[in-house]
């Protein structure tokens, strides 16, 4: 028959003893090779083996658990990582894993768009607790992600979202329900400078203090804080988020930044209340040493923070806030004698309790464009009673 | 547990391979069976027991059927029941919700039930095995004595759960005689590495385009991008559904049997009706076999005709799934075909290949539309979308994933047609020397291997579409 000839190949002889044992020798070197608890290279914990028992075995769900397993686990995974993710971007990709790989070597994450309903409740919250506390300003910033801001460093027709319009929409709703700093201007006038991270999601410590210099007015500070502090590179190895995420840029290295106030005496002691562990510094400089060194700025993830400082001032201010604020609270500790700082994504207490147990008399809401407006724990904890 | 997962790669395989090749001949099918039943079982622990039950009525009805070779009305009874049972246990699990809702709504009551998960592969195994007993009936094929014989039939794994429908005639003859060989392995090996490079390469990264265009609302969505949604819906589907054939062809030939081939590049089709023998072959025939043909086929008068081709579309829109969108698929093609038998069919004949090319693939893809939408105000609402009435022509979002992804829409192009296996044996027949060809030939699989694990190991987008049937 014309047709089986043309089937059988030359190579099936070799194919046929070489396949195989690909597959076996792969098998035996995953069961020798000891599992890791996490990946560096994409910064996350990879999944445990499942415990093979028989109430285990008969649910659904375990096929899928023990194949999250097998892939978080296979020997050789950034490796492979790194070949798919070459693959595709000669293959034209410009976005790996929800990361938008832009020009200049610069990535960016997807501009959030938010659900109508959640936001809706989230302003509400926020106008109800300011009225609730007349006499108490509250300031806001909604801090421009990095693709709104650096919208030209975008890969072509990338960015569909326009964020400033939907910052202008957040201000409009708030109206003079809370003091509204304009963060998307400074950055635009500073846009040329490195305000943001290239390979991670957060604005560099530059950014943040351009911020706080809009910012100081509103939140009662009067003197001219431009020369106040002075700036100390901590790390000039950082690789982002961003590149974790995609598997892009991983050999990029970047510089930390920290803003020291140059006069005054700057000692402080940090509270993390939930985990009762108390320091001496802002900053976590055990941090500089794993993947994700931008938690240098407050240690990272955490409820509720309580900074007392030696200011001579007797404001205190609650800060409830997403990641960005944390390389902000630097700028804030020679103006407050007490700084509480709170991320509802963790915190279970109402702002409520809050503003009672500490005495606050400034609010601050910090947030990113892209947390603010996917986060669905913001009307929770300005919600009262 | 799916073909392109790291557990059957890395793990069930080669186990499965190396048991079956060092256990002597008369053992084989009890490796292949055992093998079977844990890879069902893997992903689906309970409904083992539905599978197994599904053998021994067919194993008991089978030889029951046999009994009353002489005594036309026993056999009669006896297929009768066979097939009315096969048919509500699958009526049972997959249009048992669909028919209450339906129920429901015609009496604006509000039932309650409780919704079961679809087992695995039912509409598979259960097809195969109405085709067992029918045959039995109509003396094509004898009844098979030995029960685990008849259950490697049901359940052996490769097409245990996506086809291809083989019958049992086409199977009976492998159960005894098999010719195994390390270059028959090869073969295997080779069908087993396209297909798992359609799904893990072309159909996911499809998918999850189609995925991402298809999570928006289609009345915002612009022409350029209901487009791309479309078309790349029609790419995962294919690569899904034929890489998996080419997988269950290659497993089969590894472990020394053939089955037929389930896919004829049918986005080649000149017409509908040749799409539907190039698509899900194994299926078309059934339907043929078991139902349009019983039913008189187009042994009779043309209205009559028209009735069959509308009743056998409507079945097979049902089969792919209990929901109205399914349905409409079926009876759209359903109608497309009695058209084309009896309308315009002469015309197609005489056009040039391209315009009916052309002609087919849009019809196609509006088929797709249907079938993808989760409900008929959405189909319509993408198919609005589609003409320019969502949008606009074109957006960002279009261009963006035009530019992203041109390498994988090329592939997918020359992959559906038949350049993209000349193109392949182009590369690997560079020299005449069979050794030099050997060896760049095993290179290029194991390459093409190498690459689809990398994108299966870090994809976490890795869904199956013809599970759900």
């Amino acid at each position: 028959m014309k047709n089986r000839k043309k089937l059988k190949g030359p190579a099936d002889g070799l194919l046929g003893f070489l396949f195989p044992a690909v597959l076996l020798l792969v098998m035996i070197i995953n069961l020798l090779v000891p599992d890791r608890a996490v990946s560096e290279t994409e910064n996350r914990a990879l999944a445990e083996k499942p415990q093979i028992t028989l109430s285990n075995a008969v649910r659904r769900d375990f096929a899928e658990r023990y194949e999250n397993y097998a892939s978080d686990q296979f020997v050789g995974r950034d490796m492979l990582r790194s070949v798919k993710v070459s693959l595709s971007r000669l293959g034209g990709s410009h976005m790996e894993n929800g990361v938008y790989i832009g020009k200049n070597g610069r990535l960016f994450e997807e501009i959030q768009v938010p659900d109508q309903g959640q936001m809706s409740e989230n302003l509400t919250a926020i106008k109800s607790f300011s009225e609730r506390y007349p006499d108490i300003p509250v300031s806001m910033i909604l801090a421009p992600d990095a693709a709104c801001v650096l919208s030209e460093s975008l890969p072509l027709f990338g960015g569909v979202e326009d964020q400033s319009q939907l910052i202008s929409m957040v201000k409009n709703e708030l109206d003079d329900s809370v003091n509204w700093i304009d963060a998307v201007s400074v950055l635009n006038r500073h846009r040329s400078e490195n305000i943001y991270y290239k390979t991670d999601p957060h604005w560099t410590s530059l950014g943040a203090f351009y911020v706080f210099q809009e910012a100081a007015a509103s939140l009662g500070i009067e003197e001219d804080v431009s020369d106040n502090f002075v700036s100390y590179t901590v790390s000039d190895d950082f690789n982002g988020d961003l590149s974790s995420r995609s598997g892009v840029f991983l050999d990029e290295t970047e510089q930390i930044d920290i803003y020291v106030p140059t006069t005054g005496d700057n000692d402080l002691t940090v509270t993390y209340v939930d985990e009762a562990r108390k320091t001496t510094s802002i900053y976590d400089s055990s941090m500089l040493e794993t993947k994700d060194q931008y938690n240098v700025f407050l240690g990272g993830d955490s409820s509720v923070i309580d900074i007392k400082t030696v200011s001579t001032s007797s404001d205190r201010i609650l800060v409830v806030k997403d990641s960005f604020a944390d390389c902000f609270i630097q700028f804030l500790t020679p103006f407050y004698r007490e700084i509480v700082v709170v991320d509802p994504c963790y915190c279970t207490e109402t702002l409520d309790e809050i503003m009672d147990t500490y005495r606050i008399t400034d609010v601050l809401v910090l947030y990113s464009g892209n947390t603010f407006f996917t986060d669905k724990n913001i009307s929770g904890v300005f919600a009262g009673e | 547990m799916l073909f392109s997962s790291v557990t059957f790669l890395f793990f069930f395989l080669p186990v499965v391979l190396v048991l079956y090749y060092i256990i002597p001949a008369k053992g084989k099918n009890i490796v292949l069976l055992i093998a079977s039943l844990v890879f069902y079982a893997w992903g689906e622990p309970v409904y083992v027991a539905l599978l197994l039950l599904s053998v021994c009525l067919n194993y008991f009805c089978g030889r029951e059927i046999q009994a009353g070779e002489d005594d036309p009305r026993r056999a009669k009874r006896s297929v009768i029941f066979a097939v009315v049972a096969n048919i509500l246990i699958l009526g049972f699990f997959k249009y048992y919700g669909f028919l209450l809702d339906m129920l429901s709504e015609l009496f604006s009551a509000d039932i309650p039930y409780r919704v079961l998960p679809l087992p695995i592969g039912i509409s598979f195994y259960t097809f195969q095995a109405l085709s067992y007993v029918v045959d039995i009936y109509r003396k094509k094929v004898k009844a098979q004595n030995n029960i685990l014989s008849f259950a490697l039939y049901i359940c052996m794994f490769p097409k245990l759960i996506a086809g291809p429908v083989v019958r049992y005639a086409d199977f009976e003859q492998q159960l005894t005689e098999r010719r195994f060989s390390v270059g028959r392995i090869g073969q295997g090996s080779r069908y087993f590495i396209i297909g798992l490079a359609k799904k893990a390469i072309l159909a996911n990264t499809a998918g999850a385009i189609f995925e991402q265009i298809s999570a928006g609302p289609a009345s915002s969505m612009s022409a350029l991008t209901a487009w791309i949604g479309c078309i790349s819906f029609a790419f995962q589907i294919y690569f899904d559904f034929s890489g998996y054939s080419d997988m269950a062809v290659g497993l089969g030939k590894m472990f020394g049997f053939e089955f037929r081939k389930n896919f004829d590049y049918p986005y080649t089709a000149t017409s509908i009706a040749d799409f539907w023998r190039r698509w899900h072959i194994s299926l078309t025939n059934w339907f043929r076999e078991y139902v349009y043909i019983p039913l008189g086929g187009n042994q009779c008068s043309p209205a009559r005709n028209v009735l069959n081709i509308m009743i056998v579309w409507t079945l097979t829109g049902m089969w792919h799934g209990a929901a109205w969108n399914f349905i409409v698929w079926g009876v759209y093609y359903g109608i497309i075909l009695v058209m084309e038998k009896y309308v315009w069919g002469v015309f197609l004949d005489e056009v040039p290949k391209v315009v009916a090319r052309i002609y087919t693939g849009i019809l196609v893809l509006v088929g797709w539309v249907f079938f993808f939408s989760p409900s008929l105000g959405y189909s319509v609402r993408y198919l609005m979308a589609m003409i320019g009435a969502g949008a606009g022509l074109a957006d960002a979002q279009g261009g963006f994933l035009l530019i992203t992804h041109w390498l994988l829409y090329l592939l997918a192009v020359l992959c559906s047609g038949t350049v993209g296996i000349r193109l392949f044996r182009g590369i690997t027949g560079i020299s005449s020397n069979r050794k030099v060809r050997a060896v760049t030939e095993t290179a290029v699989y194991m390459i093409m291997f190498f690459i689809s694990v990398a994108f299966l190991v870090t994809d976490t987008y890795n869904p199956f579409l013809y599970f759900r049937f």
